[in-house]
């Protein structure tokens, strides 16, 4: 073997050994994670990364999708699911959340803080799905510490879940920015079963007491 | 001994050994303390800031009963209203007097920056010479006592005279500065009317009332949010007639139009302060109608009723 075949094949094994090294580095968070479209459950992943200039020398950041080698993080998921709400009028009856104020989006808009009568609930990615569950006292949950599995928007008050769990308050909406599918109704509800029919892909709700599951058909 | 000295020897004597020391290089200037004593600072400046704080906490009050029983199960019509704001008036004093002892470094320090902002040293030493002159300090004297009559009521007080005696004294000690010798009445008015005074007013009663008003807030938060249930229990103890406790929260109300419609109010308490208030509208054929029906059973056309909800987050009309 000549020996520039020889530093070919070491450079790419060395890119392969980086990559690897790279992947392993996330480390995937356990949970009760949404649904993925392609099928099976999504993987959350997360790493703390040493930063320069960050006070605590390192940021947390996380990805969601498949596998742990691409994918946006929550955050990002929700962003972009709270900004097509907005885009379609979703928030525009909503009044400015008290105490709130004006926040950054992450595109660097300064949007001002809604308080709306729902909980969000993301059960699947790729494409999102977003469930609402009408909920008066989502209006006056601001400024409590964040339940497991949440993250927050600019958008609107209060923390937005990911999961398979909706809280059973009341009327289910759903939407998918992906799809350009605004708020409507649930499908074939009634007090214990419900269905949401999304690109072919069929999600039904059950409900157990004060909780609706929802499973990928 | 004066009253203004009983006063600040109360809140030194309340102060725990464990306070962390304020940082105030200003406190170590004896010019500078000369100056804040010769109009006896700190206590007028408690007063002053119990005058500004008294609006605030007439409100303070209110939201307080309705945390020792909610919204929709009394109101200030209620029997047992009144005596229940004075049963819990109380509680609230003598829990904050010792609470505003620890305030009282931090206080102390944004008084002396804002007494070394406001005037020069030559001022400040004509001011402290005005105020250590015989009809600087008579007039002193009766604003203090004037201050101590208007801010009765409001904690930390001490409130230890009645109000009846301290309104006597203060109009005694006010006609008495219509006899004041010709000079000194004339030194009197002189000063007065000097633009010197006009910065003397704006420290005292906008620079230093806004700190000690800030200060007395953080106190009545502090004690309603650690010693609510005590609050509660002396106001319950004082007054058999305040309602049952509840482990729900008031949310707020909802009233049903002629039409059908529901007007809903959700109301947004963070502690004591009001953060959000919302009206929602849902129309007949919205999805959401039976789901607020549900929360109201039986309501009618022109009936509004009181909206809970309970640590699962289950809305309805009951306590």
């Amino acid at each position: 073997m000549s020996r520039s075949r020889i530093v070919v094949r070491l450079a790419f094994a060395a890119a392969a050994l980086a990559a690897a090294s790279s992947a392993y580095a996330w480390k995937e968070v356990p949970g009760d994670m949404p649904w993925l479209g392609s099928g099976g459950r999504a993987h959350l992943y997360a790493e703390d990364r040493s930063c320069f200039g960050c006070t605590t020398g390192s940021r947390h950041v996380e990805r969601w999708g498949r596998n742990s080698l691409a994918g946006p993080s929550p955050y990002e998921t929700i962003g972009e699911a709270m900004n097509f709400l907005a885009s379609v009028g979703g928030l525009a009856d909503a009044p400015k959340a008290g105490g709130a104020g004006s926040t950054a989006t992450e595109r660097g808009e300064i949007v001002e803080t809604r308080a709306l009568p729902y909980g969000f609930t993301v059960v699947m990615i790729e494409p999102t799905v977003v469930v609402m569950n009408f909920d008066l006292v989502a209006l006056v949950r601001g400024g409590e510490p964040p339940p497991p599995q949440s993250t927050g928007s600019p958008q609107i008050d209060g923390w937005i879940r990911y999961g398979t769990h909706v809280p059973a308050t009341g009327t289910l909406l759903w939407f998918s920015p992906a799809l350009r599918e605004r708020p409507q109704g649930v499908a074939r509800i009634d007090d214990t079963h419900g269905e949401i029919v999304v690109n072919g892909i069929r999600l039904a709700l059950a409900r157990d007491g004060d909780t609706w599951t929802v499973t990928r058909r | 001994m004066t009253w203004a000295t009983v006063l600040t020897f109360l809140l030194v004597a309340t102060l725990p050994v464990h306070a962390a020391p304020v940082d105030d290089p200003a406190a170590a200037d004896p010019a500078l303390r000369r100056f804040t004593e010769s109009m006896h600072g700190d206590a007028y400046a408690l007063d002053v800031g119990r005058i500004a704080y008294r609006r605030r906490y007439d409100t303070a009050l209110d939201d307080i009963l309705y945390l020792v029983a909610p919204r929709g199960t009394w109101d200030a019509t209620s029997p047992a209203w009144a005596p229940a704001r004075a049963a819990l008036a109380e509680a609230i004093a003598s829990r904050a007097r010792p609470r505003y002892g620890e305030y009282l470094p931090a206080a102390r320090r944004l008084m002396n920056q804002a007494s070394l902002r406001a005037l020069a040293p030559d001022e400040r030493a004509a001011v402290t010479a005005f105020f250590e002159s015989p009809e600087g300090r008579a007039f002193m004297d009766a604003r203090a006592r004037s201050a101590a009559k208007d801010a009765f009521g409001v904690p930390p007080g001490p409130d230890a005279e009645p109000l009846a005696r301290l309104q006597a004294e203060s109009k005694a000690m006010l006609d008495g500065l219509d006899t004041l010798p010709p000079a000194q009445a004339k030194a009197l008015d002189d000063f007065l009317e000097s633009p010197l005074w006009k910065k003397v007013l704006h420290l005292q009663l906008v620079e230093w009332a806004d700190t000690t008003s800030f200060f007395l807030n953080e106190v009545t938060q502090e004690v309603v949010r650690e010693e609510l249930p005590a609050l509660a229990s002396a106001v319950r103890t004082a007054v058999p007639g305040v309602p049952p406790p509840t482990n729900k929260t008031y949310l707020g109300t909802v009233a049903m139009a002629s039409d059908g419609h529901f007007d809903v109010v959700v109301e947004h308490f963070a502690g004591l302060n009001r953060v959000g208030h919302y009206t929602l509208r849902f129309a007949k054929d919205a999805p959401q109608w039976r789901d607020i029906a549900a929360m109201a059973p039986g309501i009618h056309p022109g009936d509004t009723r009181y909206l809970f909800f309970d640590a699962g987050g289950r809305v309805g009309d009951r306590p």
